[in-house]
């Protein structure tokens, strides 16, 4: 085996492969773009992807256990939509953002016993959720915009503690928590061995069900507290305000190494490819460069990404 | 087949006898906007059943496509088809076309199968325009095309060259009367696009930049900056959000978009940098009507009264079954809403006691090159009716 191979099958291989990829797209921006390299600017690509993030960080976990939530999108714009329109009835407003998060949760659940009590493939339980989620979205604003311009709630989304974003230490406190819990604790350790083989798992009395349906609340929480944050941000309750951005979710997670088939995966690589996909977004806007060549730049990046991931597996089996 | 085909010409009133004009008290070319009385509608009706009776020999029954129902302007328009369909006694058909070609492709299918008298579609997709119109016509059916041209179709909308110069240029008076000549020029200008939509809602921005620069020609170049908007609101804030790392601070900040939940998001994304007290923008459609009323930056928006579309779709597709002669094109009036003359249109809000500080005025004389201009470009070819002549 080549030098080259025994670096890529390193356990930290996956992590660091992405890792120098977005230092190397990050060098390519600030040689072209002299707006790039700028402290507020790479703040504000944190504070851009936070949303995304949030989602992002809680569907590795799910996914690694072999679980996947395609509602997290719907149920961040139901979350939205919920506390702009509690907040219009006079409810308070954290109040109101706290009934949506229960609400988050409560999908969370409902996802988790269609799949694992009632054995509903995850794909189609929650596609199902995801329609009906959004549809209810929809009846609830009539389709319109809701807006929410309360100032202490808008500090959630435009907020800043020791000079950086709230979102985007959200988006950090929430990744770096599902970390320390992934490799720490037995928790962390069950979730891996339920996406590695099920069976063998329950067998061994791994409790592959709560560990399930306890990941798939926490999805559901962090859709709902993404549509909090998007809510914050955009002043503004939009029943749709994230479901164009599921598949960049998922896309983020399997980029950052995690599995679709479960039992591998990382957070770190997550959060490394939501900030990839950002920056990309941010450099090329910032180099002017038509929204059509930005789609074809992106699909090839992504795609080189995952070359090198391939490449990395293949080390693995030799 | 054949007979099918002339029947439909006729039902178009393509090669009837009829001049274009007045009927029943409408003139699509001249109509102000505002609803026919019940009474006119069923006269309509009664009218056009002599000439082409309803398909399923009881009432007219009309479709209407919508372009997506979950957005502001799409619901304000199938509201007002709604009302103006139970006031004349047409039945009404809805879909959602969701904003994608082949799901306007089964919906017209469906229309189809279901003996529907007369559409009304509203799709994006331009592409698919030819299939879903050679569905119509080999059912002879009669269509009506909201702001997609589809080939054989009545096109009625936006007058998008004047709406987005009527914008731009507001725009650029509002900065001028606020910022002062000086500063302006170190000012930038972000247009917020919707590329994807091809050349006709192109026809809206091109006309907001022509509208800006008509009243401000030096504007320098370098400070225009344009962002793929996606048409939501949650992707303009993001794409103006990296946008803004271009902009120096304490630069006047001037923004313009294809539509108003567009240039909320820009709003939004450049208030929490921290530039409110730079900002300045002007809106296009006037349909996010509690933003315009509360939001001190947004001067201005361009009206397109999609909730009065109904009063002329409805009255339109009536003519055509009555074999009245349809101008190729039906353009909209639009007028510049404010937060000081939004009650006039709009009576659920309050009008404001601000003076804009400037007399707004149309550049006319400079819309008539921007339209001359247009009327050669290649990619608006087989377009040309849509390009108003004033």
């Amino acid at each position: 085996m080549s030098a080259f191979y025994r670096l890529l099958a390193r356990p930290w291989a996956g992590v660091g492969v992405l890792l120098l990829f977005y230092l190397g797209v990050t060098l390519c921006f600030s040689l072209l773009s002299p707006w790039f390299l700028s402290f507020d600017n790479l703040v504000s690509i944190g504070a851009n992807v936070a949303f995304m993030g949030l989602m992002a960080a809680a569907q590795t976990p799910l996914i690694i256990a072999g679980g996947l939530d395609l509602s997290v999108a719907a149920v961040a714009g139901l979350a939205g939509v919920v506390v702009a329109l509690l907040h219009a009835g006079g409810m308070e407003v954290w109040s109101a953002a706290f009934l949506a998060l229960l609400l988050g949760g409560g999908i969370g659940a409902l996802n988790g016993l269609l799949t694992t009590r009632l054995g509903f493939n995850p794909f189609i339980a929650t596609l199902g959720t995801m329609s009906a989620v959004g549809g209810i979205s929809l009846v609830l604003t009539g389709g319109l915009t809701k807006p929410l311009l309360v100032e202490s709630f808008a500090w959630l989304g435009n907020g800043q503690v020791a000079g950086l974003p709230v979102p985007l230490l959200l988006m950090l406190a929430v990744f770096g928590g599902l970390g320390w819990v992934l490799r720490h604790t037995a928790f962390g350790r069950y979730a891996y061995a339920a996406g590695s083989n099920p069976v063998a798992s329950r067998l061994v009395g791994v409790p592959v069900d709560r560990i399930l349906t306890m990941l798939y609340v926490g999805s559901g929480l962090s859709g709902a507290l993404s549509g909090l944050v998007l809510a914050a941000m955009l002043g503004a309750g939009a029943p749709d305000a994230a479901g164009k951005h599921l598949l960049t979710v998922v896309a983020a997670v399997i980029l950052g190494g995690t599995s679709l088939l479960g039992g591998r995966g990382s957070v770190w690589g997550t959060l490394l490819a939501v900030l990839l996909l950002g920056t990309l977004n941010n450099g090329l806007t910032l180099l002017d460069v038509s929204s059509f060549w930005q789609d074809v730049t992106r699909g090839a990046v992504l795609l080189a990404a995952v070359g090198l991931d391939q490449l990395r597996t293949k080390a693995l089996g030799q | 087949m054949a007979y099918k085909m002339v029947v439909l010409i006729l039902a178009l009133g393509l090669v009837s006898g009829a001049a274009a004009g007045e009927w029943q008290g409408f003139d699509p070319a001249g109509f102000d906007g505002l609803m026919l009385k019940p009474e006119q509608l069923q006269g309509m009706v009664a009218e056009a059943r002599q000439h082409r009776p309803p398909k399923n020999g009881e009432r007219y029954v009309f479709a209407f496509a919508n372009l997506q129902r979950d957005m502001a302007f799409g619901i304000k328009v199938e509201e007002g088809i709604k009302a103006n369909a139970q006031a004349a006694g047409v039945e009404l058909l809805v879909a959602d076309n969701r904003l994608d070609g082949p799901t306007a492709l089964a919906n017209a299918e469906s229309f189809v199968r279901r003996g529907v008298d007369f559409v009304i579609e509203f799709q994006t997709d331009v592409n698919f325009g030819p299939t879903i119109m050679q569905k119509f016509a080999k059912a002879g059916i009669g269509v009506v095309a909201i702001d997609i041209p589809m080939p054989g179709a009545t096109f009625f909308g936006a007058n998008n060259p004047r709406s987005g110069f009527m914008g731009g240029a507001y725009l650029a008076q509002a900065a001028l009367a606020r910022f002062g000549a000086g500063q302006v020029g170190q000012g930038y200008l972000v247009v917020g696009e919707l590329p994807q939509s091809g050349a006709i809602p192109a026809m809206r921005t091109e006309g907001q930049l022509a509208g800006f620069l008509a009243v401000l020609p030096e504007f320098p170049r370098d400070h225009l900056i344009r962002i793929d908007t996606k048409n939501t609101l949650q992707y303009s804030f993001q794409q103006m959000r990296n946008a803004l790392g271009r902009i120096p601070a304490g630069a006047p900040l001037m923004l313009l978009a294809i539509n108003d939940q567009s240039v909320t998001g820009m709003l939004r994304a450049a208030q929490q940098a921290g530039r409110q007290a730079d900002l300045i923008a002007v809106g296009n459609g006037a349909d996010e009507l509690e933003t315009l009323a509360g939001e001190p930056a947004l001067a201005a928006s361009v009206a397109y009264f999609p909730e009065r579309y109904g009063n002329y779709l409805i009255p339109i597709g009536l003519m055509a079954l009555a074999g009245k002669t349809l101008p190729p094109a039906v353009l909209v009036e639009h007028l510049m809403v404010t937060r000081a003359n939004i009650c006039q249109y709009y009576p659920g809000f309050a009008c404001r006691d601000e003076a804009p500080g400037f007399a707004y005025a149309f550049p006319q004389e400079a819309f008539g090159r921007h339209l001359a201009g247009l009327k050669g470009k290649p990619d608006l070819a087989g377009y040309e009716t849509l390009i108003p002549g004033r």
